[in-house]
């Protein structure tokens, strides 16, 4: 079953090699939207169905954080999967993302941790495999 | 100048360039003279526990192979100016952001703005003093990089 993934970031390269690399693997994707802040990525969530979202923390107008915060407020995104992607490097705040249930995969990545935690969070891994 | 803190600038600096756009550190005496090129600079700056800024020029020479590299381009695949300009803020976005929990303890928490590509004679007018705390040559296997750092207060470095 294809999934509607939203990339939030303010660098279009990077969403650029998330994208890549989510082609990359052998999960069907259905939409897949972009945003460059935190606002945006809001506008896109009202609008679209999005099964995953992978988000930066420092972008402007809104920041990941605080994106998080609103979308966590709404029970229809409270089980959203959230992969916080960012150079992000405070354990304060990284706890305090995880504790609002996002993973978090540290800048720079290599390409397999994205993909690894799609199957995870997708719940693909163990079909890929068989 | 403070040799330490100038040593985790330059580690931080090559693990990124590496991982991110696979470009290498080599000896100085192995590097291509680009000394006559035109530049580019990218600032970015920061605040929180302290505040300042890290300030990257390179060679405008880099700027195609980077972008071509951080994206995976295929030969044939010029990247267009607009990623290598991204390319170049989104490496200093990734330096910066790994570099202040070095210089700084694990728990403080940082905002750390968006990059800009700038005149370099701005950048350096951004920072309060205009000196900055440390500055960092890299010899690259595709060219130079030239970091600074600026900071509103002396820090020392945490060591590991």
């Amino acid at each position: 079953m294809a999934i509607n993934v939203l990339i939030a970031d303010d660098s279009a390269v990077t969403r650029s090699v998330i994208l890549k690399i989510l082609r990359l693997t052998r999960i069907e994707l259905g939409e897949v939207h972009q945003a460059g802040n935190g606002r945006q990525a809001m506008e896109v969530l009202a609008e679209h169905w999005i099964d995953a979202v992978f988000l930066d923390i420092n972008m402007p107008v809104m920041n990941g954080e605080e994106f998080m915060e609103i979308v966590r407020q709404n029970p229809i995104w409270a089980d959203l999967p959230i992969v916080v992607v960012s150079t992000e490097g405070s354990q304060t705040r990284i706890e305090h993302l995880e504790n609002m249930g996002a993973k978090f995969i540290h800048k720079p990545f290599p390409p397999e941790m994205i993909r690894n935690v799609v199957l995870e969070i997708t719940g693909m891994g163990h079909e890929l495999q068989t | 100048m403070n040799c330490k803190l100038e040593k985790t600038i330059a580690e931080v600096a090559e693990n990124t360039f590496a991982a991110m756009a696979f470009v290498l550190p080599v000896a100085e005496d192995e590097h291509v003279s680009d000394s006559h090129v035109a530049l580019v600079t990218a600032v970015i700056n920061f605040t929180g526990p302290f505040n300042g800024g890290l300030v990257l020029t390179v060679p405008t020479t880099m700027l195609p192979v980077l972008a071509a590299n951080i994206l995976g381009l295929t030969e044939g695949d010029a990247p267009t100016p607009e990623q290598d300009r991204d390319s170049l803020q989104e490496l200093l976005n990734v330096i910066c952001g790994n570099l202040l929990p070095e210089i700084a303890s694990p728990r403080e928490v940082f905002h750390v703005n968006e990059p800009h590509i700038v005149a370099a004679k701005k950048a350096v007018k951004m920072f309060v003093g205009s000196v900055p705390q440390a500055k960092v040559r890299l010899w690259l296997d595709c060219g130079h990089a030239d970091l600074s750092l600026f900071i509103d207060q002396p820090v020392g470095v945490v060591s590991a």
